[in-house]
């Protein structure tokens, strides 16, 4: 006869999580495709030509100096953690998403050992992708010895940062939206604290999560890193505290509650074959009101429907009113000092919104595709009388509609920023060219991300290579529809 | 009334999840019960024209005249409830929104109309006070009377449902049974099930299905007493279900 195992300690709970996520990953494309995205982005800033990936007068040095390096990993890692964001929900969420957590968590391991095993997994996962980082480096040029200062002081406190943050997101509210959330608050702080430190507002070096404010002259690295690294292990604690599994799963029944259950059957015994008893369990259902039969409604109402759903949808999500608020901090924070005419103003403003803009465009496009699958409603939409692409088109319009507030709000704010400070606005130009500009490019990202999500069929590859793209787009200095808008608009 | 002739579907890995399968089903709740993997999900899907089939035809008769349902699923979708049997719903927005979602789509397009649909499901489906909770917070049995709801929208003539009862306790389906027997005579209600509970309580008719076939077809009742006569008074639909279907039929 077989003696009972003993159960494992933490350490090995946290082992087994840890191996069993890097073995998924390591069979996983997407895993794969990160790491060459950050390999292509990191190889092609070491040989290639000016640096754009992040603020800083660093045009004069080489691209392999020290100072240059430190400046791009930082700026990698804080861009990385949006293309790294699905990957760390993928671990975090993983019991979750496949409904596995109390069958788990009912193996008799130590749950604060399961949950650190998650981190330790997430964190370990998101490590093996960032080393592609200084891989990319090394292979463009840098010497090897350049490297080891930046990765220790900025890639891995980054990593981990990320880890934690992430990790407590999907650990404590259980869906990846809160993830990006997080990921774009960071990406707000990021660039507020090089906007601050551009303007001599020395607590921008601590507010950049990412330690890009903190490597500009006369600035702590190392208080920056500190603090964050303090942020990463509260993260981690509050999750260790706060967290507990959903759904009731190993949680104690509440006191009284047994005995309380126990006294109902008893009695539900004691008057079994009772005619009251009989009545009261016997549900009742409300006769149908009668209503004459649907038969289906004409395309223009089921657009209708569509894009009333899909409005719905971006207007009621709390996410995207936080979203817009951090978009517009950061770029009238961004905007506030540039004193010059209002076409240099604008473009400030519409170039500090430009992230925000593209990441709004493609998780929502990316989600409008792939929702209704995601929430297991597809089989009930399907056999509507709805054609799929109408539905699609719909909701489309509908959620586009609701996120044009990002344009629409930066273009109020391009036209009232020079009122507020000069008393003299040029609130045609600032229309014109930031509203076409704006608008123009927004719904062009939302339209090429919606196809690509289409033509990819796979949510994360398609996530991936977009933000790959556009993020080597801003690099490489893209602008094509600025101009002719400008013109348009008669700026100066 | 709904035909399906000779339907057969074939995966590209194991045996055929449908061989030759012909019934008629007529205004009424027909029951269909099989094991895990016998095919009455693919058999439902065929019909709800969510998947095609390799060979057979299907055919449904509406107020309008027959029709070949695998040429013009529109025209079949325009009346027609289906209740998939692994399904969600956006957990966020309430009962009474996405409901009315879907009662729009279904042509309930202005506002009263829209608002009387929801009204009335909600009603029928004993939800009306659960009709401001966001779907998120309902429980399996409320999520899926509400599911029962949508397929129930417009008042379909052919109405699909993939074991609506699977995982309920006993009130939940007493509940689901009162719904079916409040609808219409005119309505083709098609049954999926592994439980005989379901079929001797709504059914009218029914089929065992067993590994892509149709093993039997009866009435409940007279399936039973058939039985009893060859096998004793203490005969049940569940003998009768294993004999014809093996222990080891499950797929």
């Amino acid at each position: 006869m077989p003696s009972a195992e003993r159960p494992h300690s933490g350490l090995a709970t946290i082992g087994i999580v840890v191996s069993l996520e890097l073995r998924l990953h390591a069979r996983d494309f997407m895993a794969w495709l990160g790491a060459l995205v950050f390999f292509f982005l990191s190889l092609a800033h070491a040989s290639g030509g000016p640096i754009s990936l992040v603020s800083g007068d660093l045009a004069s040095l080489p691209r392999t100096a020290g100072p240059v390096l430190a400046q791009a990993m930082a700026g990698l890692t804080a861009f990385g953690q949006v293309i790294t964001a699905m990957t760390a929900a993928t671990v975090g969420l993983r019991d979750v998403s496949l409904r596995s957590e109390g069958l788990v968590l009912t193996t008799g391991i130590a749950w604060r050992a399961y949950l650190l095993g998650r981190y330790a997994a997430t964190l370990a996962v998101l490590l093996a992708i960032s080393a592609a980082i200084p891989l990319g480096f090394a292979l463009g040029g840098a010497a090897p010895g350049d490297l080891l200062a930046p990765v220790a002081s900025l890639v891995l406190p980054n990593v981990a940062l990320v880890a934690a943050a992430f990790f407590a997101a999907a650990a404590l509210s259980g869906g990846f939206s809160v993830i990006l959330l997080v990921g774009l608050g960071f990406i707000g702080l990021w660039q507020t604290g090089l906007s601050l430190v551009a303007r001599g507002v020395s607590i921008g070096a601590l507010i950049d999560p990412f330690g890009n404010a903190a490597l500009t002259a006369g600035h702590s690295l190392a208080a920056n890193r500190v603090l964050w690294l303090a942020v990463s292990g509260a993260l981690l604690g509050i999750t260790l505290w706060r967290w507990r599994p959903r759904g009731g799963v190993l949680a104690a029944p509440a006191r009284g509650a047994v005995a309380a259950a126990s006294k109902q059957v008893t009695a539900r015994l004691a008057s079994a074959g009772s005619p009251q008893v009989a009545a009261q369990t016997t549900p009742s259902v409300a006769p149908a009101k009668p209503l004459a039969p649907l038969r289906g409604a004409s395309t223009t109402d089921q657009f209708k429907a569509e894009y009333r759903f899909g409005l719905r949808w971006v207007v009621q999500e709390r996410g995207f009113t936080v979203l817009l608020f951090l978009a517009l901090l950061n770029s009238t924070a961004n905007g506030w000092s540039v004193a010059m005419d209002s076409s240099a103003l604008v473009r400030a403003l519409e170039f500090h919104a430009r992230l925000f803009a593209i990441l709004i465009a493609t998780i929502y496009a990316g989600e409008l595709v792939w929702r209704d699958r995601d929430v297991r409603a597809d089989a009930l939409l399907d056999a509507l009388p709805v054609a799929r692409d109408l539905r699609l088109a719909g909701r489309a319009t509908g959620v586009l509609t609701g996120l044009l507030a990002l344009p629409i709000t930066i273009t109020i704010a391009g036209a009232m920023l020079p009122l507020l400070r000069d008393g003299s606005p040029n609130i045609a130009c600032a229309a014109a060219w930031l509203g076409g500009v704006g608008s123009l490019l927004f719904v062009g990202l939302f339209i090429i991300s919606l196809a690509l999500h289409r033509i990819v069929k796979h949510k994360t590859g398609a996530h991936l290579l977009l933000i790959a793209a556009w993020v080597s787009a801003i690099a490489a200095g893209v602008d094509a529809l600025a101009q002719p808008w400008q013109v348009w608009g008669f700026c100066p | 009334m709904l035909t399906a002739a000779d339907l057969t579907v074939r995966y590209a890995a194991g045996p055929r999840a449908l061989d030759a399968v012909s019934l008629a089903f007529r205004p009424g709740v027909f029951g269909l019960l099989g094991p895990n993997g016998a095919g009455k999900s693919t058999l439902l899907r065929v019909l709800a024209t969510l998947q095609q089939p390799d060979s057979g035809s299907i055919r449904f008769a509406d107020d309008a005249g027959e029709f070949d349902v695998l040429h013009d699923s529109q025209r079949l979708r325009r009346t027609l409830g289906y209740l998939p049997q692994d399904f969600g719903l956006y957990p966020s927005l309430s009962v009474e929104y996405v409901l009315g979602h879907f009662c729009a789509l279904k042509g309930a397009t202005e506002r009263e109309a829209r608002a009387a649909w929801v009204d009335s499901l909600l009603s029928r489906t004993n939800l009306l006070d659960k009709r401001r909770a966001i779907v998120g917070s309902l429980s399996g049995g409320m999520r899926q009377r509400l599911g029962l709801a949508i397929a129930l929208a417009g008042n379909p003539a052919l109405l699909l449902l993939d074991e609506p009862t699977a995982g309920l306790d006993p009130g939940e389906r007493r509940r689901i049974y009162d719904v079916l027997a409040q609808l219409g005579e005119r309505t083709v209600v098609l049954l999926s099930t592994h439980l005989t509970e379901d079929i001797r309580v709504a059914c009218t008719r029914f089929a065992i299905l067993s590994r892509g076939c149709i093993v039997a077809e009866d009435e409940p009742g007279r399936a039973v007493r058939a039985l009893r006569e060859s096998m004793g008074a203490e005969a049940t639909l569940e003998d009768l279900y294993f004999k014809h279907v093996p222990l080891d039929a499950e797929r």
